[in-house]
């Protein structure tokens, strides 16, 4: 199952060999706005919050500006005095949201999560702000590389990465309405959007671009820009290059990824702004096990230093200058 | 809103006499449940069972407004063991009510039974899959919460902690949390049995006095003897005239009622693999519970 059609929802069955419209030919274009997810989420929240009766537990964040209409609890700084108490909204018949700088849920408060989310299957999402490297010059304590591994590890949690502002506030309304629990991770200054890019649909990867040759999957805005500007430089090099969106990376949506690659796909690329032990590449080489395509893990390595969150891509080998270096050379050795 | 119907009748602040009794010999039948799982295939936290019986019983017969037919009802007062390893009273508080039959007692730990060593789910009355420490308090944050939000005369949450369990930072940071949110309705329960599972408590790690704590935190703070039904019971119905949350504070006795295990730290988990075993204990149960001493000391050290 593969979105690939801008702008409309298809149904369950649709095929991903469906008829590409133009602007996916090179895949949507990177305009000069950049939004971060994070102020998209933190404007559609309290509409949405009302709308699907949903609890907002705060950590003190400062993202939230929360209207008399909302339930809404600052309860501290206090993450896992946060999950458990919309566990226990929950178990009473509340959905909830808990909204935390992702460097401070989901690896302190992760056995709450893991025992009182994730285990009785709660209508609970947890976001995650300041996700990868985004926290840049807060600096290691701030940055969260680990995120998409341990929320990948926990049976029944679907793990969402908006590839931009816009999906990120479709996918906020979908982790709302969602039968269990969410990680919503998100950036959090301006990050990249895209013209054209289809609507998402949970646990539904997205071709933005065909190809046969190389397939590129990436997770998060940056990646995802950098995915495309190396496809079009594999073009130019004489390769044909496939580009996938994953918004949902966890081992649930892992398969769909992997029926989505080009049947010619000869090596498999994935992208994202997290370790790579455990992480999106992880669920889709494993997923795509069977095909045994040549796999070449991109994301981050090792700690990171305080920096700006563009520099520490570029340090870290995840623009497309690198991204393109490495990708020739693997398939020229793979 | 309407006041939630009250189902079973309540019975008071203070336990008349005649149900005084009844509820004593509830908890004798707690006890004896529990002594069985222990002589089932795995053994049991027979301790830190054993010293919350009284407050289950005043709980679970005397104090919160349930019922046993219907264990999901939406206007139903939560309990949260927090202190799963308690589940083997729970279990047995749940199958003298009604909760589960009690031929189920028979079948804790062995193959398909759903009686595990800490609280599951699957058995009906059970609300949270705790075990793991720290977590409850946090939870009947939430429960006490959405209570709330139903209407001026909310249903309540209790919560049972260990007063080894006290040391999990969570604890504390939920404990803040409470007081924040004014939570009239939720009433903190701590069995302060003195003992953890490798020996006393202040032993391990000398906190300040179990009271001090939660009433520097804000809390309204009863103390009670928890072997005392009417004590415990007056002290529920006291919570609920309050502002805020309330701990009531047990002074308990680890393995209390069962004299050959009492008050030591090895009765925290025992396997009653033989029956000379299960003789000594059995012969050693009173037969009627005693009461601890004021300083919680046990009564058969």
């Amino acid at each position: 199952m593969l979105d690939t059609k801008p702008e409309t929802a298809k149904p369950e069955t649709a095929k991903p060999e469906t008829a590409q419209p133009e602007t996916a030919r090179t895949g949507p274009a990177t305009g000069t706005e950049r939004v971060s997810t994070r102020t998209a989420f933190a404007e559609a929240l309290p509409e949405l919050a009302v709308r699907h009766n949903v609890l907002v537990v705060d950590t003190d964040t400062g993202s939230i500006k929360p209207t008399p209409e909302m339930d809404y609890l600052n309860v501290g700084i206090a993450e896992n005095a946060a999950v458990g108490l919309a566990a226990g909204a929950e178990h009473c018949g509340r959905r909830a949201l808990v909204c935390t700088f992702a460097a401070f849920s989901v690896s302190r408060a992760f056995e709450f999560i893991k025992l009182d989310i994730a285990y009785p299957r709660r209508r609970v999402c947890i976001v995650g702000t300041h996700g990868g490297a985004s926290g840049g010059w807060l600096g290691p304590t701030h940055h969260a590389t680990e995120d998409l591994a341990l929320m990948n590890a926990l049976p029944n949690m679907r793990v969402v990465v908006p590839a931009d502002a816009v999906q990120a506030v479709s996918l906020l309304e979908q982790c709302l309405t969602h039968d269990g629990p969410t990680y919503l991770r998100l950036g959090r200054k301006g990050s990249p959007v895209f013209a054209g890019l289809p609507a998402p649909r949970l646990g539904v990867p997205q071709q933005v671009r065909p190809g046969r040759d190389i397939a590129l999957v990436a997770t998060g805005p940056e990646i995802l820009a950098t995915a495309l500007e190396v496809a079009q430089g594999l073009a130019e090099a004489g390769y044909s290059a496939q580009v996938v969106n994953v918004h949902t990376v966890d081992p649930d949506s892992a398969g769909a990824v992997a029926r989505a690659l080009a049947p010619e796909c000869r090596w498999l690329v994935t992208l994202e702004e997290a370790w790579t032990s455990g992480g999106m590449g992880a669920q889709v080489a494993a997923a795509a096990g069977a095909r045994g395509i040549p796999w070449l893990p991109i994301g981050v390595t090792g700690f990171l230093p305080p920096d700006s969150h563009a520099s520490l891509l570029e340090a870290g080998g995840l623009t497309t200058g690198s991204v393109l270096r490495r990708v020739l050379d693997f398939v020229a050795h793979p | 809103m309407t006041e939630p119907e009250r189902r079973p009748e309540p019975t008071g602040p203070e336990p008349a006499r005649p149900e005084l009794a009844r509820l004593e010999a509830r908890a004798r039948a707690v006890r004896e449940h529990i002594v069985d799982m222990c002589s089932g295939p795995e053994g049991g936290h027979l301790g830190g069972s054993m010293s919350a019986v009284e407050i289950l019983v005043a709980l679970f017969f005397h104090t919160m407004n349930i019922d046993a037919g219907d264990p999901e009802w939406k206007q139903r007062d939560v309990f949260v063991l927090s202190k799963g390893h308690a589940a083997m009273a729970l279990y047995a508080t749940l199958a003298e009510r009604g909760f589960i039959a009690r031929e189920e007692i028979a079948t804790f730990c062995r193959p398909g039974s759903r009686l595990a060593t800490h609280g599951n789910v699957a058995v009906p009355g059970v609300e949270f899959a705790t075990g793991s420490l720290g977590h409850g308090l946090a939870l009947a944050n939430g429960t006490a919460w959405a209570q709330r939000q139903a209407g001026d005369s909310p249903a309540r949450t209790f919560v049972l902690l260990g007063d080894g369990e006290l040391q999990e930072g969570t604890v504390w940071e939920a404990a803040q949390v409470s007081r924040a949110l004014a939570a009239d309705n939720l009433v903190a329960v701590v069995d302060v049995n003195n003992f953890q599972q490798t020996g006393a408590v202040r032993e391990v790690s000398d906190g300040a006095p179990v009271a001090d704590r939660w009433a520097g935190f804000g809390w309204h703070t009863v103390e009670v003897d928890g072997h005392d039904l009417a004590a415990l019971c007056s002290a529920f119905d006291e919570a609920a005239r309050v502002n805020g949350p309330t701990a009531v504070v047990c002074r308990t006795v680890k393995a209390k009622g069962v004299g050959a295990l009492a008050g030591r730290a090895s009765s925290h988990f025992v396997l009653l693999d033989t029956e000379r075993k299960r003789a000594r204990v059995r012969a050693s149960m009173a037969p009627a519970a005693p009461r601890a001493t004021a300083k919680g000391e046990p009564e058969h050290a």
